[in-house]
């Protein structure tokens, strides 16, 4: 999956946990600094989006904490290498 | 908007006002004028052991309180928010508990598992019963658990009239699971067998591990 397509699934992903988003989705946007997603709906976020890839993001254990949209990417890319 | 006072309480040795009852409460209400809804959303934030308050649609609550969660009905015409509020004031009353309605618990090791349900069919008793259920399997991870809270239904079509199976088993899958300021936060799956059984949804808790 090339960075683009990671970037898709991560807002796809974004969208069905939220509903709608305000404004446009980029490698530096910060999902829950940036208050697009709170706790709980980050657990949903990443529910929604190991769905959406049909595979589970080992990189993203109970301790995960970095919601920025660029290190999200990495982990999507390397996990569907 | 519409606002209501809902009938809830402190039931048994609990210092909070369930979550289930809450919902139980507004499906209730929202059933009078749609019975065809189903609630598709809840999520908690906090917990309270006062009085609850229900705004349907848009606007502020009357009695001027915090907000303690939200969630969405599928009416068929649309979707209806509700919101809940903590009325400030004294403590919710005290009621009776009630028996638990699941047996057979079998955890499978990764955080989920399954158990059989004998329930009245109602809203309420069969999320008591899923409640009842997700919350042992928590209680059986470690030694030390406390706290376990329910904090959110997603991506449910739970039916607001009594139209579930009176008997039937659940499945838990876990998901995902975070630790979050020292509370460890869960997502699982939950199918559910039996007559009329509602389609899979997620379910979220939080509990504290450890001292």
């Amino acid at each position: 999956m090339t960075r683009e397509e990671a970037l898709a699934a991560i807002t796809k992903a974004l969208t069905e946990t939220v509903g709608s988003v305000d404004g446009d989705v980029t490698e530096d946007t910060d999902l829950v600094a940036d208050g697009m997603l709170d706790s709980l709906d980050s657990m949903t976020f990443l529910f929604e989006l190991e769905n959406g890839l049909g595979a589970k993001l080992e990189a993203i254990d109970e301790t995960y904490e970095d919601f920025r949209v660029g290190a999200l990417v990495d982990i999507v890319v390397q996990a569907t290498a | 908007m519409a606002s209501h006072t809902l009938e809830v309480g402190l039931r048994g040795t609990r210092n909070y006002v369930q979550g289930s009852q809450i919902l139980a409460r507004t499906a209730e209400i929202v059933a009078r004028e749609h019975p065809g809804a189903v609630l598709v959303t809840a999520k908690f934030t906090r917990i309270t052991l006062l009085g609850v308050e229900l705004v349907l649609g848009d606007g502020e609550a009357p009695s001027g309180g915090e907000e303690i969660g939200r969630g969405q009905f599928d009416t068929g015409d649309g979707r209806l928010q509700a919101r809940w509020f903590e009325v400030p004031g004294p403590e919710a009353p005290r009621i009776d508990d009630v028996p638990g309605s699941t047996s057979g618990l079998a955890p499978d090791g990764r955080g989920g598992g399954r158990a059989d349900f004998a329930i009245a069919g109602t809203f309420e008793s069969y999320l008591a019963a899923v409640i009842e259920c997700v919350k042992a399997l928590h209680a059986g991870r470690a030694e030390r658990v406390s706290d376990i809270w329910f904090t959110a239904l997603v991506g449910a079509r739970l039916p607001v009239t009594p139209t579930y199976p009176t008997a039937g088993s659940l499945a838990v899958g876990l998901k995902i699971e975070r630790m979050v300021e020292g509370r460890l936060q869960t997502l699982s799956v939950v199918e559910t067998a039996g007559d009329g059984a509602p389609p899979a949804y997620q379910i979220c808790f939080s509990c504290v591990i450890g001292d």
